[in-house]
């Protein structure tokens, strides 16, 4: 059995499952007989003891000069507060309180006379002082302690959330891994797994596993994976990809920092394609500077509701996030009767490929396609988004979709909600298009190329149908007299041109395309360190030779000849 | 008894963190140190009280105590309240 997540830290871990209780937050309301009160007295000091001591551990691990070291210790001073300490029990006495509710109804005022104070930097401590008597009611509930101490094999840690002064407690000799049901790529936990190089994965809602403490677990974060109970196969194939993943990746790291040019200077941006965030955060590691086509209908294949819009928001913000200020492209919804919504009725059609698709599709479900563009628009107020359509013919839907994101800039102002520039650009998949372009050009900010639809529609042949793609591939004089036209035109007219298809992610054809003056492309993740590595070692002149003497070619198999078999 | 009366300069005022550097500055002294400010007072060595004075920018303080080596005591802990940002 097996569950996914979003990978906070990427690596392979095997081991015992612990879980990380849930703390129990519950406040005792009942009244304390007077004979009771020593006795809760004793608990308050116990559980107020419990929780420094914790805290004192923790500062072992940190650096004295950390921001977190600072909160933890002024934590400490105030459980330490005899002033404080007196006024609970004097609760605990006087009003017959619970230690709980004492500590409660104490810091509850304590945080309200901070709040109240004038200045909103001293304001905002008061919800530090809450966090503070949450953890002293679960202390007092016995629900604090992890029993982490005991600790003696590789652990996988499995937990709700963990804040980072309890990250700073795990002992990190035994914890391999880190799962959690909740937080995303840019949430503390993850800096701090990815800057202990502890392999994390969040969002992952393993409950239905039914996960018991010591049962082996494997965590695979190259994948995104959990996996309960695995068995001596899928050990061997995870060790086997975990060697893998690191031989080839090390092969190749070496030129990740180095600029994507050839050897005689000519810069290519390289960026990559992606489904979701996990792609994202692998995308940095390997030194890609942007992703070029984001496949936001990934998002909701396995979705059971269509996601609203502060979650996709919230998704493209996390993405733009981890590119730090490099470009995110967006492609809005690419579905259709061939590839529907799960939580869809069906739509018959005879011809779904040539049919309610791409654009058309979005333009036609204005309940999908607007929180989309909300949440895309929104999230440029985070990083550089390049919105891009697919699916387009003509002028007119070009018109249609600059009227709906004109409706979304209304309804966000009308409910004072912000949203930033962003590209705006779409892709060329028919030969429509290509006819079209000088009349869309102006329009644009960018086009990119799909090579799979552009195939299928100029060479009439269902992309799906292997026998068909053998007879009439990308690489073939018509497409390529086609890309060249593109090109041409989107330089005339200073439009930035790339190529996301999957002809671009084929290293051999990768010095064809620069050479046909190219200069972005947007590859697959796994082929871009290799495909970096060939217009590195090559040279532009040559390219330009390369794509000449290719386009000059009319028959499918001498042009393949020409590219395949060029060392 | 000795005082003192400062002005505070911080920007973000004496929130937790300089606070707390506060409190374990007075908790060097044996004296016990009194800062008052808007009218509350409280020990300099209790982070709980003194988190409900309101240090913020341009609060006037009255700082004092009184015993064992009190002179010192409110020379430190005041020039910290003027000096921390």
């Amino acid at each position: 059995m097996s569950v996914t997540g979003i990978i906070g830290s990427t690596g392979l871990a095997f081991g015992q499952a612990v879980h990380i209780i849930e703390q129990d937050y519950s406040v005792d309301l009942h009244l304390l007989r007077k004979n009771e009160v020593p006795k809760e007295q004793q608990r308050l000091r116990e559980a107020i003891h419990h929780i420094l001591q914790l805290l004192i551990i923790s500062l072992e691990h940190l650096d004295s000069d950390s921001e977190n070291y600072k909160l933890i210790e002024s934590d400490i001073l105030l459980l330490d507060d005899q002033a404080l300490l007196n006024q609970m029990l004097n609760c605990i006495e006087g009003k017959r309180y619970s230690a709980s509710l004492a500590v409660q109804r104490t810091f509850e005022t304590h945080a309200y006379e901070i709040e109240c104070i004038e200045d909103p930097m001293i304001a905002s401590r008061g919800q530090d002082i809450r966090h503070l008597s949450a953890r002293i009611i679960a202390s007092i509930n016995g629900t604090l302690s992890w029993s982490l101490e005991h600790l003696d094999q590789d652990t996988i840690i499995l937990a709700h959330d963990i804040t980072p002064a309890e990250f700073a407690l795990l002992p990190k000799k035994y914890i391999r891994g880190i799962v959690l049901e909740t937080g995303g790529i840019t949430s503390h936990t993850a800096i701090l797994a990815r800057a202990a190089g502890i392999p994390a994965l969040l969002d992952c809602q393993y409950q239905h596993l039914n996960i018991q403490n010591g049962q082996p677990i494997a965590l695979d974060a190259i994948d995104g994976v959990l996996h309960h109970l695995p068995d001596n196969e899928l050990v061997k194939a995870l060790s086997d990809k975990q060697l893998k993943d690191k031989s080839k990746i090390n092969a190749l790291l070496s030129i990740k920092n180095q600029t994507t040019q050839t050897v005689d200077g000519h810069p290519v941006s390289l960026w990559v394609n992606v489904t979701g965030l996990n792609d994202v955060i692998r995308s940095t590691e390997i030194g890609s500077l942007g992703v070029g086509l984001f496949r936001t209908e990934f998002m909701l294949m396995h979705a059971t509701e269509y996601p609203c819009e502060q979650k996709q928001y919230q998704t493209f913000c996390d993405a733009l996030h981890s590119l730090n200020g490099m470009p995110l492209t967006i492609r809005t919804l690419d579905l259709g009767a061939d590839k529907p919504l799960p939580f869809e009725r069906k739509v018959q059609e005879d011809n779904p490929a040539l049919g309610i698709r791409g654009c058309r599709y979005s333009l036609a479900h204005p309940q999908y396609f607007k929180p989309q563009l909300k949440a895309a628009m929104r999230a440029a107020n985070h990083g550089h988004v390049r919105l891009m359509f697919p699916m387009i013919n003509q002028i007119e839907e070009i018109e249609e979709i600059k009227a709906v994101i004109e409706e979304c800039k209304q309804e966000l102002v009308n409910n004072d909600i912000g949203y930033g520039d962003f590209e705006f650009g779409i892709m060329i998949e028919t030969p429509a298009a290509v006819f079209n372009l000088t009349s869309m050009l102006p329009e644009l900010d960018f086009i990119s190329i799909g090579t799979n639809d552009l195939t299928q529609y100029s060479m009439a042949a269902d992309r799906s149908n292997t026998k068909l793609a053998r007879v009439f591939p990308s690489l073939s004089p018509a497409i390529l007299k086609t890309i060249d036209l593109i090109v041409i035109q989107a330089k005339q007219f200073d439009v930035s041109v790339s190529l996301c298809g999957e002809l671009a992610s084929v290293p051999k054809v990768v010095p064809l395309l620069v050479g046909l003056g190219l200069s972005e492309l947007s590859v697959d993740l796994n082929k871009f360190l290799e495909i970096k590595s060939i217009i590195c070692s090559g040279d532009y002149n040559q390219f330009q030779e390369l794509a000449e003497k290719a386009l000059k070619q009319t028959k499918i198999q001498p042009l393949q000849q020409l590219i395949y078999t060029r060392i | 008894m000795y005082k003192k009366i400062i002005t505070i300069r911080a920007k973000h005022g004496i929130h937790t963190r300089p606070a707390a550097l506060l409190v374990k500055t007075a908790k060097t002294f044996d004296c016990d140190v009194i800062v008052e400010c808007n009218g509350k007072q409280a020990s300099a060595k209790s982070l709980f009280k003194l988190q409900t004075l309101g240090l913020y920018q341009g609060q006037e303080v009255k700082v004092s105590a009184e015993g064992t080596h009190a002179q010192e005591a409110v020379e430190s802990v005041s020039t910290l309240l003027e000096t921390l940002s």
